[in-house]
C-alpha cells in the first residue's frame, strides 16, 4: 500500500465545501508532497470511492485520507465507523480536518481510529501550516515499517 | 365529661348542658312534708341546689323538664313512690328519682330498687343517722351522673359532627386490620367505595387502591400492626381510574400493657397537590430542556459561525497572495478591513463559545483560597501588568466555595479590564480586596481610572457592550459578561460603583466555604 518515494501519493479528500476543496487543493499545490487529490463530497461517496464501487472501480486506493467531521447524508464519524469494521480500509492513514475545536469531536474521532486531528484555520497562511503539517504526518507514515 | 383529658389528649371545650345549680322537686304528701324535706337537704348539702316543693304529682309529672332530680316520700297523695317513679320513667327515662323509705320497709326499699331508682334513703329511728345528709349527697351523686351521661351523649355528638364534616377519612381498625371499629362518611367519597361496603369487609378498602400501589399499602399496614407508625401516599377510586391521590398517616395504639390494641389514622386527598407538584415537575423539566438547548444553541451557533468566516477570511487571504501585485492602495486597504473584520467576528464567536462553557463545561464548587487563585491570575497578566507598567495589588483574601479556574477567570477579568480602561496619563492601580462575611463574602475590585457614568453601569455586564470608557484593550466585550455568568453561576452578585473621574470599584459576593480546613490552594 505504501508507495515508493518519488511517486504520487494518492490522496482522498472528503469534503462538502467547495471553497475547503480549493484552499486544499491550493495548499498541496504550494507543498513538497507530489500527490494526486481525489475529492468525495460527503461520506456516502467517499465510502463508494474507498470500496472502489460503481465510478470509482478504476481509481486507485487512496494512501492517505483527509476527511471532514461535518458532512451532508453521512458524516465523518460515520465514515470512520465503517472504516474501522474493514480490515482493509482501517488501515489506511486519515486525519480528521474540521473547525471544530469541541473536545468531544477530538475524543471521539480518536476512539474512532483516525490517526490525527487538526483544526481548520481561518486565513489561508493558517491552512498552509495545518496541510505542512498533514505532509509532516505522512512522511512520518511512509517511514514506519508496514505492518 | 372532663375539658382536657392528659390520657385521650382529646379536647371537647365546656358543654352548655346547664351548670347552674341542679334543680331538685321534694315531693311529699303534705307541704309540710316537702318542706321538710327541703329544708334538711339544704342544711346538710355540700352543694348547692335549687330546691322546690310539690304535692301534687300530676304537676310535678306535667314538668318534669324543669327538674334535675325528683326526692319523693313513699307515701304521696294520689299515689306511692313507686308509682310515681314507674311513671317519670316512662316518660323520661333517665331523670333521677330518689326515695325516701320508712326505716323497717324493706320490701318497697327492693322494689325499689327493682324499678331501677337511682337511690333510696332510709328515714326513721334505725334508719340512716343522718338521713337528709344522705338524701343530699344522693341527690348530688345522682345529678351528676345524668349530667355526665348528658354531657357524654352531647360530647359524642359533636365528635360525630366533627367526624362527618372533615373531609379526612377517619378510621380506627383492630391491630391486625381484621375488624372495623370508626370510620367516617369521607371514606366513600375518597375511595368511591360504599360505608356498606369497608362495613361488612373492613380491608374492602384495599381493593379501591391502585394495583400498582396495592402491595406497598398491605406493606406499611403490616408495619403498622407491628407497632410502627407510618406515612404513605397512594392512588385510590377505581371509578375514577385512580387519579386521587391519598396522604394516609397510620399509627397503632396500645393498651396499659403495651400490647397494639387498635391502628387509627387519617386518609387525606392530596390530588390537588400532587398536580401541584406534577406541574413543578414539568415546568422544571422544560425548563432544564429549554437551557439545554439554549446551550446547544450556542455552541453550534458560534461553531457552524467559524465555517463561512473561514471561507472569507481564507479567501481574502488567498486574493492578496495571488492578485496582490496587481491591485492598488485601495483594494489593499478594502481587503485589510475585511481580513480585520472577519479575525473580530472570529474572536467574538471564540468568546460566545466561552460564555456557553460558563455553565457546560463548570466544575462543581468546592474550597478554594481566593488568594492563591489571584496570584495565577495576576501571572497570567504579567504582560498586560508590564505592558501599561500597571501596579497590581491584593489584601489577604478569604476561602470561598467556587469552580477555580472560574474563579481565576473572574480575577482576570476584572483587573484585565481596569487596566485596559485606565487614564492614560498615569500607570494604573488596580487593588483587589475582601470582606468576610459569614456566609458570603464580598469581594472588591478597585481602579483609579477615568469611571464609569452611571448610565453606564448596568449595560457593561451585557454581551458585547460597548462600555463608555476609552477603550485602549482588544477585548471583544464579553469579559464582564462572562464574568457576571460565572458569579451568578455560584448564587453571588457582582455590580459596579463608580462615579465619573473617580475610578471603578467592581464589587462581587461568593459563597464562603462550608468548611475551610478543607484549603485547595
Amino acid at each position: 500500500m505504501t508507495p515508493k518515494r518519488g511517486e504520487p501519493v494518492e490522496i482522498l479528500l472528503a469534503e462538502d465545501n467547495p471553497g475547503d476543496v480549493k484552499l486544499t487543493e491550493k495548499a498541496l499545490e504550494q507543498g513538497k508532497i507530489v500527490n494526486n487529490l481525489h475529492v468525495a463530497e460527503d461520506g456516502v461517496e467517499a465510502m463508494k470511492y474507498l470500496r472502489q464501487e460503481g465510478e470509482y472501480e478504476d481509481s486507485p486506493r487512496p494512501d492517505l485520507m483527509l476527511l471532514d467531521l461535518n458532512m451532508p447524508r453521512m458524516d465523518g464519524q460515520e465514515v470512520l465507523e465503517e472504516m474501522s469494521e474493514d480490515p482493509i480500509l482501517r488501515r489506511i492513514p486519515v486525519v480528521v480536518l474540521t473547525s471544530s475545536e469541541a473536545e468531544e469531536d477530538i475524543v471521539q474521532s480518536y476512539e474512532l481510529n483516525a490517526n490525527a486531528y487538526l483544526t481548520k484555520p481561518v486565513d489561508f497562511e493558517g491552512f498552509m501550516d495545518v496541510i505542512g503539517s498533514v505532509e509532516e504526518f505522512w512522511l512520518a507514515v511512509v517511514k514506519l515499517p508496514p505492518e | 365529661m372532663s375539658q382536657w383529658d392528659d390520657d385521650s389528649e382529646v379536647f371537647v371545650s365546656p358543654l352548655d348542658t346547664g351548670r347552674t345549680a341542679p334543680s331538685v322537686c321534694c315531693l311529699a304528701d303534705s307541704e309540710t312534708a316537702a318542706e321538710h324535706t327541703a329544708d334538711a337537704i339544704e342544711r346538710q348539702a355540700e352543694d348547692e341546689f335549687d330546691l322546690r316543693v310539690a304535692v301534687d304529682p300530676a304537676n310535678v309529672l306535667d314538668s318534669l323538664g324543669d327538674v334535675d332530680c325528683i326526692v319523693a316520700t313513699y307515701d304521696l297523695r294520689d299515689r306511692t313512690g313507686l308509682d310515681l317513679l314507674a311513671e317519670v320513667r316512662d316518660e323520661t327515662g333517665d331523670l333521677p328519682v330518689v326515695l325516701l323509705v320508712e326505716d323497717g320497709n324493706e320490701e318497697i326499699a327492693a322494689a325499689a330498687v327493682n324499678a331501677g331508682v337511682d337511690g333510696y334513703v332510709r328515714t326513721g329511728p334505725h334508719g340512716d343517722p343522718e338521713p337528709y345528709a344522705r338524701i343530699a349527697e344522693r341527690v348530688g351523686t345522682v345529678v351528676d351522673q345524668e349530667r355526665s351521661r348528658r354531657e357524654g351523649a352531647e360530647a359524642r355528638r359533636l365528635l360525630s359532627q366533627l367526624t362527618t364534616y372533615t373531609n379526612d377519612a377517619l378510621w380506627m381498625f383492630s391491630a391486625d386490620w381484621s375488624d372495623l371499629v370508626v370510620i367516617n362518611s369521607a371514606y366513600e367519597d375518597i375511595f368511591g367505595d360504599p360505608m356498606e361496603s369497608i362495613i361488612g369487609n373492613p380491608q374492602s378498602f384495599v381493593d379501591a387502591v391502585h394495583p400498582d400501589d396495592q402491595q406497598r399499602v398491605m406493606d406499611s399496614m403490616q408495619a403498622v400492626s407491628e407497632g410502627e407508625p407510618r406515612q404513605i401516599e397512594f392512588r385510590v377510586n377505581r371509578d375514577e381510574e385512580y387519579h386521587r391521590w391519598v396522604s394516609v398517616h397510620a399509627e397503632p395504639t396500645r393498651d396499659e400493657d403495651g400490647a397494639i390494641e387498635h391502628v387509627v389514622g387519617f386518609t387525606r386527598d392530596i390530588t390537588r397537590r400532587k398536580k401541584r407538584e406534577r406541574a413543578l415537575e414539568e415546568y422544571k423539566d422544560e425548563l432544564e430542556r429549554s437551557n439545554r438547548s439554549l446551550k446547544e444553541f450556542a455552541y453550534i451557533a458560534s461553531h457552524d459561525l467559524q465555517e463561512p468566516l473561514r471561507m472569507v477570511s481564507s479567501y481574502v487571504d488567498l486574493l492578496e497572495t495571488e492578485y496582490g501585485d496587481r491591485l492598488d492602495g485601495d483594494a489593499e486597504e478594502y481587503m485589510r478591513y475585511a481580513t480585520e473584520g472577519a479575525q473580530r467576528m472570529q474572536e467574538m464567536i471564540n468568546s460566545l463559545l466561552e460564555y456557553s462553557r460558563v455553565h457546560s463545561e463548570a466544575e462543581e464548587p468546592r474550597p478554594v483560597d481566593a488568594s492563591s487563585v489571584f496570584e495565577d491570575a495576576r501571572q497570567n497578566l504579567e504582560l498586560l501588568i508590564e505592558e501599561y507598567d500597571a501596579e497590581v495589588v491584593a489584601t489577604d483574601l478569604p476561602v470561598v466555595e467556587a469552580d477555580r479556574d472560574q474563579l481565576g477567570q473572574v480575577f482576570q477579568n476584572l483587573v484585565k479590564n481596569a487596566i485596559e480602561h485606565a487614564d492614560e496619563d498615569a500607570p494604573p492601580r488596580v487593588e483587589v480586596s475582601a470582606t468576610a462575611g459569614e456566609d458570603w463574602h464580598e469581594f472588591a475590585v478597585a481602579d483609579d481610572g477615568p469611571g464609569i457614568e452611571p448610565g453606564q453601569q448596568e449595560d457593561i455586564f451585557e454581551i458585547f457592550a460597548k462600555g463608555s470608557r476609552r477603550d485602549r484593550g482588544e477585548g471583544t466585550g464579553i469579559g464582564l459578561a462572562i464574568t457576571k455568568r460565572i458569579v451568578e453561576r455560584h448564587g453571588g452578585d457582582i455590580w459596579v460603583e463608580s462615579e465619573t473621574g473617580e475610578g471603578a470599584t467592581f464589587r462581587f459576593t461568593l459563597p464562603s466555604a462550608a468548611d475551610p480546613q478543607e484549603r485547595q490552594p
